[in-house]
């Protein structure tokens, strides 16, 4: 049996010199204005400022953070259609991304983003906390709190993710951080964007 | 893009590992102070939590090989060294034991966020084509209000600290020097790398951090071990002058502008070899 | 919707119960000699042993650990009565959640199983041949040995790097510690004996890996890419599975024994963690697989939870006709006597969405009367309201 690469990659001193540098790319700051965001398949009206990375998680998606991706992230993804997928569907052979279906019940879309979530972020461990209806910029949606881990890291992170579909369409907004201080900093802030963002 | 989860995960044990492609290309050295920030005045003390030395030989082709027992020497002579600079100025260093039970979950959980989040002031504040918008202008990053918990064992400051050292072999520095001679590609002879944080368990706030990827010292001697000290602790935060809470009092040093033997000024920044004069009753802004 | 918490409970009595010493077997061998747990001797390998002393410290921490006492005792247990009491104790063995099939060992004495593994064995004597298997490669100190023919190996590639000025040598570190084919053939061969002086039945080992290439092929077919072969990737720092299997078979042929392949236990001691287990792959959308491995895991012998993990390989799928598949899954479930309201849970929801809802809406009422404190019993309320 083949040894964890897990194992060597913590004793490695080169694990992060293979890994390409992750987020060399260009970050825009997102201010407490009414801001167009994911092409258009949203509009976001923060309460602080934000920084938006340049690289895209979808074909309308964005990705924001105020101290980084181990700390705090959120994705809004929008205007995913039957048969697409809710992240870039990157590496088809190796990890493809369950697609959306027309006749998915709104519990089948927590379900997609669980395995969504998982193979896009190499999660291992995921657990569901909590499902129960919510709204999402006033649209009826499902909202589930979660715990995940990440390979060899002794932090517990949570994450709170609203999809709804409108229009046959699929809208998520999903905030990670870990849960020892940073969840809680943000999360207040979080609802407000997720009850007042208007769906396009 | 899936590895920037468990790549801030990994960053936890291996922060400055993250560094080897920045340290062939003439080495990255950083340090962030929250602006204006002092240790207390008077007693203070620094929990000093589990420090991580690695030391080894690198092999001629780049690998590298640990060696326990410069390891343990160097982890002893770099805590003399500190507990030595840090005690000349009134700071008592506290080696955090192994932790048991619940302190032992709290202990694990922050030195993981101090990990997360030292990793991200590196991405995102050090290194420059990759800061965020949001921190261009700040250094506010913080483990929480709740790293007050860790004051119970007793310190109002918590010290995290890392070095990781590879020795270049003969085989090495000849391939080296091989690759000089025939034009050919930069082969590092050895990787020299420390970061250490400051974090006020009061606040929670990380106050200083300090990297750098080609650090100086041969930790496995006394006397380099407090060099690489010295370098590791570049722009530690300075301690507030007077007892807390009381006037300060006693002999202030104040130094004189530095004058040459003709009497004009000299540039700032070059050092007065005039003796300081003593003055009483004042106090000194630094 | 995953249970593990809710399951442990249940599974400490399991645990409790003395790990059965299957009367011993009629013709048991003998251990080979243990020359007694070593300690790191040469430079080397103290300089190992520290660095992974270190690495499982963090190891330990780690929030994708199982800690749940049972199935970590449960684990011990069984690598001591597949190696021999004297040797077991020289490890410890961490069980990370992965779906993934992989075990590793390390120099130190840290073993760590995944989850993935526990999922795909069939039986405790499986599980004691691979334990045994990774076991041996630590008491052969293949790290050590692949460690200093690894430095040498890499000063051929520095040279390389002088030329295209990239330090190759970062990439070897990567796979330092997989181990290589002599290494695992010599593994395997000291597993048998291992097996033969257990309990367990020496020929449960034989077939182990040609189910993991099998696997893997029918993946290869669903994602339309080439399959990996017997000779590439995953595969090239292993044995051929086929060799390997023949081998093994030759190996145990010899032994011939009529131990116990502990197939209830394991199935006692495994029903509440599987369906959490088989939820975490199917997250990784690998249907093809996962039917593999289900198929695989029921042989014959199909149990209640089978049926269960059965309606939510192709509930979650979620095709027309998978659908139909599906309730016929959960029903069969029910009906051998499944208690598990995710049975009631998957029946709603597959009903629902084949647009039956009001049966659909039932099967969700029976879900919440099992399971009240579900964390998603507000949802399926509002389910069962809405339809």
């Amino acid at each position: 049996m083949k040894t964890a690469k897990k194992l060597s990659l913590a004793l490695a001193t080169a694990a992060m010199a293979i890994a390409p540098a992750p987020a060399f790319a260009g970050w825009k700051r997102i201010t407490t204005e009414a801001t167009d965001v994911g092409k258009g398949a949203f509009v976001v009206t923060p309460q602080t400022e934000w920084s938006r990375w340049s690289r895209r998680p979808a074909k309308r998606g964005e990705i924001w953070t105020q101290d980084g991706f181990g700390l705090n992230m959120m994705h809004f993804i929008g205007q995913v259609g039957d048969g697409d997928t809710l992240f870039k569907d990157r590496k088809k052979k190796e990890r493809p991304m369950p697609k959306v279906r027309g006749d998915m019940l709104v519990t089948d879309l927590a379900e997609l983003f669980e395995a969504s979530f998982s193979i896009e972020y190499d999660v291992t461990q995921f657990d569901v906390r909590a499902m129960e209806p919510s709204k999402l910029g006033g649209h009826d949606a499902i909202k589930m709190t979660y715990e995940f881990a990440l390979p060899n890291d002794a932090l517990t992170r949570v994450g709170e993710a609203r999809l709804a579909k409108v229009d046959g369409q699929v809208y998520l907004v999903n905030f990670i951080a870990p849960e020892l201080h940073y969840f809680d900093q943000s999360i207040e802030e979080v609802h407000v964007i997720m009850d007042t963002l208007q769906l396009k | 893009m899936r590895y920037i989860l468990a790549v801030a995960a990994a960053l936890s044990m291996t922060l400055v590992t993250a560094l080897p492609a920045h340290a062939q290309f003439g080495g990255l050295e950083r340090t962030e102070v929250k602006e204006g920030y002092q240790i207390k005045a008077g007693e203070a003390n620094i929990l000093v939590f589990r420090p991580n030395v690695r030391v080894g030989a690198q092999t001629t082709g780049g690998m590298h090989e640990p060696n326990a027992e410069w390891t343990e020497t160097a982890k002893a002579n770099l805590i003399g060294a500190m507990q030595e600079m840090h005690g000349a100025n009134g700071i008592e260093l506290v080696m955090v034991p192994d932790q048991e039970g619940e302190m032992g979950d709290v202990v694990e959980s922050y030195t993981a966020l101090f990990g997360t989040v030292a990793s991200a002031v590196l991405t995102h504040k050090m290194t420059y084509g990759n800061r965020l918008p949001t921190k261009k202008d700040r250094f506010d990053w913080t483990l929480g209000e709740g790293a007050a918990q860790l004051k119970e064992l007793g310190g109002d400051y918590g010290l995290f600290f890392y070095t990781y050292d590879s020795y270049g072999s003969t085989g090495r520095k000849v391939i080296q020097g091989l690759a000089l001679v025939l034009g050919g590609g930069f082969v590092p002879s050895g990787v020299h790398m420390g970061y250490a944080g400051l974090v006020d368990l009061n606040t929670g706030d990380l106050v200083w951090l300090n990297v750098d990827t080609s650090m100086g010292g041969d930790p496995r001697t006394v006397e380099g071990a407090q060099k690489r000290v010295a370098q590791l602790m570049e722009e530690f935060p300075l301690k507030a002058a007077g007892e807390p809470g009381e006037d300060p009092e006693g002999v202030v040093i104040v130094v004189p502008p530095a004058t040459a033997e003709d009497g004009t000024l000299r540039p700032a920044g070059e050092e007065s070899d005039l003796p300081a004069t003593e003055a009483t009753e004042e106090e000194d802004a630094e | 919707m995953r249970s593990l918490l809710a399951t442990a409970g249940a599974f400490v009595a399991l645990a409790c119960a003395p790990a059965v010493q299957a009367g011993d077997k009629a013709n048991r061998a003998e251990y080979p000699v243990f020359t007694g747990a070593y300690e790191p001797e040469d430079v080397d390998e103290r300089g190992l042993w520290e660095s992974f002393d270190e690495v499982e410290r963090k190891v330990a921490t780690s929030k994708d650990l199982i800690r749940d006492e049972g199935i970590n005792q449960y684990m011990k247990d069984v690598l001591c009565r597949s190696v021999g009491d004297d040797r077991c104790n020289a490890t410890r063995i961490y069980v990370v959640r992965n779906n993934a099939f992989n075990a590793s060992m390390a120099p130190n004495g840290m073993m760590m199983v995944n989850s993935g593994l526990l999922l795909r064995m069939r039986n405790e004597a499986e599980l004691a041949s691979v334990l045994g298997h990774e076991f041996s490669h630590f008491e052969q100190r293949h790290s050590l040995q692949l460690f200093k023919r690894l430095r040498s190996g890499s000063d051929i590639a520095s040279i390389v790097s002088v030329v295209v000025g990239v330090p190759l040598g970062a990439f070897f570190l990567l796979d330092v510690f997989s181990f290589n084919r002599d290494m695992e053939k010599e593994a395997d061969v000291a597993s048998a004996d291992y097996l033969a002086a257990s309990p367990y039945a020496s020929r449960a080992a034989a077939d182990i890996w040609v189910r993991l290439i099998d696997e893997d092929d029918a993946r290869a077919e669903e994602r339309k890419r080439r399959k990996r072969g017997r000779s590439t990737g995953w595969f090239a720092s292993h044995p051929a599975p086929l060799a390997r299997s023949e081998y093994l078979a030759r190996a145990t042929a010899e032994h011939a024994d009529d131990g116990d392949y502990g197939f209830e236990r394991y199935g006692e001691t495994m029903d509440p963690y599987l369906l959490t287990f088989f939820e975490d792959q199917l997250q990784r959308n690998d249907f093809a697989a996962s039917k593999f491995i289900l198929d695989q895991m029921g042989g014959d012998q199909w149990r209640p939870i089978h049926y269960v993990m059965q309606g939510e390989l192709y509930r979650k799928r979620g095709l027309p006709r998978d659908l139909v598949t599906a309730e016929e899954a959960y029903r069969t479930a029910i009906e051998a006597g499944s208690t598990r309201p995710e049975a009631w849970r998957g029946l709603g929801l597959t009903l629902m969405r084949a647009r039956n809802r009001e049966q659909g809406a039932e099967a969700l009422a029976t879900y919440l009367e099992l399971a009240p404190d579900a964390p998603d019993a507000p949802m399926m309320q509002m389910m069962i309201k809405g339809s």
